[in-house]
């Protein structure tokens, strides 16, 4: 079992409130924080171009921004999280493709225009499968529901 | 003058969490060359067996990506900016 990873509940809700308003489109955004905490996440626009309802993509220009607010901030870069609009909260193969280690997949399903569930997972080596990690967040749990060990789909 | 290559957060355990690392170069195939000799655990986060830009790895010179400018043969000079930047994407399907 993975070390958990806490997650501030401001950052939940807006991490739903984001993905939410992206409906029917999947959102998007990083996640900052320090050893396994989230304690930012910051929106960025989903630039796929051709199927932003079943894809999304973080441009080479957002990440690199991202990456300078972690620093300004004096934070790290510890994922990034998605939605999938009327899809469950689990990894596809897509997402295990573009997962990288030391980078936590963050996914929330968006229901109908609201957002139900979320879950996170790691890889551990290029060619392992994820893993899911627990999400602690005291006073969010009707959002949390963390999905155990759910394989791609 | 070495020319600083900016080293993205997921690959930062190869550089003992450098954020920048500089090598002398003054293209981009030997500049990645150098950059192995320091940090050895790069070369396969960056190349294919085919030698090649793995696709989900982007490198941008000055801005541009090196796919659009002259891939690895692209030359780098005192005062260019290099970085590398992952593939963020995914989704449902």
């Amino acid at each position: 079992m993975l070390p958990s990873v806490v997650f501030e509940p401001e950052v939940l809700e807006e991490i739903a409130r984001a993905a939410a308003k992206a409906y029917p489109y999947e959102g998007c955004g990083a996640l900052l924080g320090e050893a396994r905490h989230v304690r930012v996440t910051l929106p960025l626009p989903n630039t796929e171009k051709g199927t932003p309802r079943v894809r999304f993509e973080v441009s080479p220009k957002d990440y690199l921004g991202v990456e300078r607010e972690a620093d300004a901030r004096g934070v790290r870069l510890l994922g990034f999280w998605h939605s999938h609009p009327d899809h469950p909260a689990r990894p596809s193969a897509t997402d295990r493709a573009f997962a990288w280690e030391g980078l936590l997949t963050v996914i929330v399903s968006v229901e109908r225009g609201r957002s139900a569930d979320i879950g996170a997972w790691e890889i551990l080596g290029p060619e392992s499968p994820f893993e899911s990690v627990e999400i602690a967040s005291p006073g969010a749990a009707a959002l949390v529901t963390p999905l155990s060990k759910e394989g791609e789909t | 003058m070495p020319v600083p290559v900016r080293i993205p957060t997921p690959l930062r355990r190869f550089t003992g969490d450098r954020a920048e690392v500089s090598v002398k170069a003054a293209d981009l195939s030997s500049l990645l060359e150098r950059l192995f000799e320091e940090c050895p655990g790069l070369r396969g986060q960056l190349l294919g067996e085919d030698r090649k830009l793995r696709s989900f790895v982007n490198i941008y010179v000055n801005d541009e990506d090196v796919r659009f400018l002259d891939g690895l043969k692209t030359a780098v000079k005192d005062g260019d900016s290099v970085e590398i930047v992952p593939a963020i994407a995914g989704g449902g399907e």
